[in-house]
């Protein structure tokens, strides 16, 4: 008897003081200094506690406010919105896509900015009507999109493979299947078993932009513009041929069998260790110093290649579909901050000063003689101080120069960068178009996966393309959806 | 002795039950054995054998390193053990208060209160109106919101309540006839008493507690205040999908997420088998009178 009770006694005095760790902090709050959180998906493990956070500090210092960067990664969309709901949205959030910023809009929880875009001079000065425009719904700005990121995507495959095969780079859809075949049938890595295969991906029928490129139209789900007309990519006759030749390579017998399983990093993770010879994805999957360490301790002869383009019938080549209105993240400003006027006031200097050119140092390079040197105006880093530094892409709310900031922060990224800007790419315009009202396009987009497997993987024969494009239209409703593609278009003037 | 002669057909089956458990075992044993053999390889070696491997060939702790030196790992630990003790005590202590009196027929209004507690097991209130309330309470970022919402779980106090039902009702008259009152009943002769269903169910809260992860990631806005699943659960999702696309970001490496598992799985799987025989008994005895 006395156990348990001295179980409980024990218990409790555990409890006084992590119970009172919830009451003292929030009650501490109550200084002049206003707080200004900010929350957004982002890397949990990689972004210090806020006492540990020097940068964050340092915009504190600079602007008078109680700055803090929340990151969630995991269930984010349920996060802002039960907060919203529950009448307690963070002071400055990002709305996942365009459709969760005119789903806010609606319910009254993002403030209209338009009004406070004089307080923001340097972003409405260096902010192009395009980049203002990613944050507006039906006109209006509710919030401030971040400058996107660059294309940093090609074909990366086994440059030593290349080598030991003799082999040359791919210039046609032709040579591109014999390369695969060479990859998957003539033992590239010499040791004498057929345990390889040409080609992986992690994004299932989607894995093979460049293909869907050289038959000049672009991957599932996205949107072009064609003879004036706003095109979904199933429906373009380039993509049935397309899937007819990826098909073709799993029907050879070259594309590795789990392509439609692969998550994460399993594709990257074949191409390093010799079971597949190339894949589509980012070059700094294999190109950073600490996946360049791991690639060498697992082979050391393993080289990589960007791939050039590939030409199809007519002599077409693109790279992937690249959306002319992306945007790294909607930061929408919680509406009740019109209430908040000391915390309004420190969000938008917030915003305006990691815009302007010292704020811009600050978040991209750290501290001055810490993290950086200043030379003639232009930082150098100090490369021992870089890694304490990777935590601040969070930090940059409105964006960057990508191309410059790369060049000059990751030595090891200035020749396959340039390599990818120069691809051609097709642009898309899916940040532009709206959910039609009535209908539902996750539906779709799911028959429609489903049946393109089975196109590829021959469970379905090609000769029912035309019964599955009238299905699309019958049942899922895909007039709708390109009735309110042509109206969104023409509205932002892609279309005449 | 003796010994009982067994036909064919008795050993076959003995042998299809053997052959049956043994399978039904590694498919519980295996899935372990792969963690723990991933989380302690080198990463390189991992890839090697193509991701797959139970046993590890070269044996390095530099995935638990890297785990344990993670910035926010040492006050998570600190945060999940201190909730786990702190939430179990309240839980133990209001579940008592709440199943003894209804376990005591003589209870005026017994029925109604049953019935009170029992339709919210089966109709909970959702999602927003529980956010609402905590907020309301201003318990939000508060370590109380992962405590005082879920403190009596219904089905736990009914099968303590049906527990001290089951006790010889003379032992307490006997108590009451030398004058005890009803707290020197229940802490004096029933409590005591109590300890297979104390240990069960004190169990079932502290594994909950120590699992917390969507109240803390609802309820909690300062990020130093996380417990360790939301954080096990950030390193899982980090390696699933590279969910954040800036060339900054690393997606975590397998041994890492598998480190991570094995650390935050591995407290608990040590408590189980102290608590193993007072939780097998707890469990029948609840479970025999209903």
């Amino acid at each position: 008897m006395k156990r348990v009770f001295v179980l409980f006694a024990a218990m409790l005095c555990a409890a006084m003081p992590l119970m009172a760790t919830g009451g003292a902090e929030s009650g501490a709050a109550g200084k002049a200094v206003p707080k200004v959180t900010v929350v957004g998906p982002g890397d949990v493990g990689g972004m210090p506690a806020k006492e540990a956070d020097f940068v964050g500090r340092e915009l504190s210092k600079r602007l008078a406010i109680d700055f803090e960067f929340v990151p969630i990664l995991a269930d984010y969309m349920q996060q802002i919105n039960v907060r919203i709901a529950g009448g307690n949205p963070p002071d400055v959030f990002v709305a996942s896509d365009k459709n969760h910023l005119a789903q806010i809009v609606q319910q009254q929880a993002a403030l209209q900015l338009d009004a406070y875009l004089d307080q923001v001079p340097t972003i409405k000065s260096k902010f192009t009507a395009d980049d203002l425009m990613k944050g507006k719904v039906d006109g209006k700005l509710y919030a401030i999109a971040k400058r996107p990121y660059m294309r940093y995507g090609s074909f990366l495959a086994r440059g030593d493979w290349f080598q030991a095969l003799k082999l040359e780079q791919p210039k046609t859809l032709e040579d591109f299947s014999a390369v695969l075949k060479a990859f998957t049938f003539q033992d590239p890595d010499g040791n004498g078993k057929q345990d390889t295969f040409g080609v992986t991906g992690t994004d299932g029928v989607n894995s093979f932009p460049p293909i869907y490129g050289a038959y000049g139209t672009v991957a599932r789900g996205q949107w072009m513009i064609k003879n004036n007309q706003a095109v979904y990519a199933v429906t373009d006759p380039g993509f049935r041929n397309a899937v007819a030749y990826i098909k073709g390579l799993v029907d050879a017998g070259v594309v590795d069998p789990e392509l439609m399983a692969n998550k994460g990093s399993a594709a990257s993770n074949k191409c390093i260790n010799g079971q597949a010879g190339m894949m589509y994805g980012n070059f700094w999957n294999f190109y950073k110093p600490e996946f360049d360490t791991r690639i060498k301790a697992v082979n050391p002869k393993a080289s990589w290649v960007l791939l050039d383009t590939v030409s199809g019938p007519g002599g077409v080549r693109s790279d992937i579909g690249w959306d002319v209105v992306s945007t790294a993240g909607r930061y929408v400003f919680s509406s009740a901050l019109a209430k908040k006027k000391a915390t309004l006031d420190g969000a938008l200097r917030l915003f305006d000063y990691v815009t302007t050119e010292e704020g811009q140092r600050l978040v991209l390079y750290g501290l001055e003689n810490v993290h950086y040197k200043l030379q003639d105006g232009r930082a150098i880093p100090i490369d021992e101080k870089v890694k304490e530094i990777t935590y601040l892409f969070q930090l940059q709310f409105t964006g960057r120069d990508d191309f410059p900031y790369l060049m000059n922060k990751y030595p090891w990224s200035r020749e396959p960068l340039a390599f990818v800007q120069k691809l051609p790419y097709t642009p898309i315009y899916n940040g532009l178009i709206n959910n039609p009202r009535d209908m539902n396009p996750s539906d779709m987009y799911r028959y429609e996966e489903e049946q393109i497997t089975k196109f590829i993987y021959g469970s379905a024969p090609l000769s029912g393309w035309n019964a599955f494009l009238d299905t699309m239209y019958r049942t899922y409703g895909l007039q709708k959806y390109v009735d309110q593609a042509n109206a969104n278009l023409k509205a932002a003037g892609y279309l005449k | 002795m003796v010994k009982i002669r067994s036909s064919v057909s008795d050993r076959v089956f003995v042998a299809f039950v053997h052959a049956a458990l043994g399978v039904t075992g590694m498919l519980v044993v295996l899935p372990f054995l792969y963690v723990i053999a991933v989380s302690l390889t080198p990463f390189s070696e991992v890839l090697r054998h193509g991701g797959f491997l139970l046993v590890p060939r070269q044996i390095t702790f530099e995935a638990y390193v890297q785990f344990l030196t993670r910035s926010t790992i040492p006050k998570a630990y600190l945060v999940t053990v201190m909730l786990t003790l702190c939430g179990t005590a309240v839980n133990l202590i209001l579940t008592t208060l709440l199943a003894y009196p209804l376990s005591r027929k003589t209870l005026p209004g017994r029925g109604a209160l049953l019935v009170f507690i029992v339709v919210p097991m089966v109709f909970a209130g959702g999602i927003i109106p529980t956010y609402v309330i905590v907020r309301s309470l201003g318990l939000l970022d508060s370590y109380l919101s992962l405590i005082l919402p879920g403190a009596v779980w219904t089905y736990n106090a009914i099968v303590m309540k049906t527990f001290f039902e089951g006790m010889e009702a003379g032992l307490l008259e006997a108590a009451r006839i030398d004058g005890a009152g009803e707290f020197t009943v229940l802490f004096r002769i029933i409590l005591p008493l109590s300890l297979p269903v104390m240990t069960t169910i004190g169990l079932f809260y502290g594994v909950a507690h120590w699992n917390q992860f969507f109240a803390p990631i609802m309820y909690l806005t300062t990020r130093g205040k996380y417990p360790l699943q939301p954080i096990l659960r950030e390193i899982i999702m980090g390696a699933e999908n590279a969910a954040v696309d800036a060339v900054e970001y690393s997606v975590p490496p397998d041994t890492l997420k598998m480190a991570a598992v094995v650390m935050t799985a591995l407290p608990v799987l040590l408590v189980y088998p102290f608590l193993q025989k007072h939780f097998t008994q707890g469990v029948l005895l609840g479970s025999l009178k209903g």
